[in-house]
């Protein structure tokens, strides 16, 4: 039987390092996405600058609360996938305004969409992660921190066929 | 066949038998639920055949349900349909009486390969 080091009876520190959690590929954007939706989806890479002020950030956190990654579209982006995923006319995109905000149905269907791109950031060899809140960047707080943060980040233009178009990206937390 | 599809988010639900149809469940006879309490009440009255359900829900989370129905005598073949598919929920849907559990996103294919043998 090995011998184990006498526990200190002190609870460790929840890990704050997502240095770990795999980014996905534009291909495994584009067909995650493809699957969820039910369409076509294009899926190519790019390098945005900054994004802006309303464009909406999911949240990842670990099971014990810290915040380790995130998921941050352009306002259009999100709402063609809001649209696309609860099979509405193309039509109800004409009152989604570019920077924002987010009509609150389109939101909805949205948070349903960055929920299940957990599957994307979730291995085995990475902490669980956890979808808590997709707020507006402009919110501030450690959301907008992370994204503005030089951790480990990806980007993809993405076109829904018959919805539209936008940016999307993923950012981890380096380890502190 | 009836089938009870249980998730809080409306455009999953329609994801889901949207999928079924694709699969070729058209012609089964479908009931919704909004959360476990929900879809719990229904199972005892709606007798389905199938229920599919998502796992994290407010109210009930989809376990509880599941342990719900089956410390009920329901013995309905069950299925989780969720964003999150680790190792150790897969056990755990399977030791509490889960045939099976999908992830998300799916495919007709994918979801006939899970119904296949069950239902």
């Amino acid at each position: 039987m090995a011998l184990r080091p006498p526990s200190t009876g002190a609870p460790s520190a929840p890990v704050a390092d997502g240095s770990a959690i795999p980014l996905p590929i534009q291909e495994a954007v584009r067909d995650f996405l493809s699957d969820l939706l039910g369409r076509g989806v294009a899926c190519d890479k790019a390098s945005p600058d900054s994004w802006p002020d309303a464009a909406p950030v999911g949240a990842y956190r670990s099971d014990d609360g810290v915040l380790l990654a995130g998921c941050v579209a352009t306002v259009p982006l999100a709402a063609a996938c809001g649209a696309a995923l609860a099979m509405l006319p193309a039509t109800a995109l004409d009152e989604v305004v570019e920077d924002g905000p987010l009509p609150e149905h389109l939101a909805e269907n949205w948070f349903e969409v960055v929920n299940v791109l957990s599957g994307l950031l979730n291995s085995n060899s990475s902490p669980h992660l956890v979808l808590g809140t997709v707020t507006p960047l402009a919110s501030g707080g450690e959301v907008a921190e992370l994204v503005a943060s030089s951790g480990r980040s990806r980007a993809f233009h993405v076109t829904i066929d018959g919805y539209g178009d936008g940016l999307l990206g993923f950012v981890t937390r380096s380890g502190d | 066949m009836k089938i009870l599809v249980a998730d809080d988010s409306k455009a999953m639900r329609m994801i889901v038998l949207r999928t079924l149809r694709q699969a070729g469940f058209g012609d089964a006879e479908t009931v919704e639920a909004v959360d476990g309490q929900d879809a719990l009440e229904k199972a005892r009255t709606e007798h389905p055949d199938l229920i599919l359900s998502d796992w994290n829900m407010p109210n009930m989370s989809g376990l509880e349900f599941l342990q719900a129905l089956r410390a009920d005598g329901i013995e309905t073949t069950f299925g989780f349909v969720t964003s999150e598919s680790t190792a150790a929920m897969r056990e755990q849907a399977i030791a509490h009486g889960a045939s099976f559990l999908l992830a998300k996103p799916f495919t007709p294919e994918s979801f006939s390969e899970a119904l296949t043998g069950v239902a």
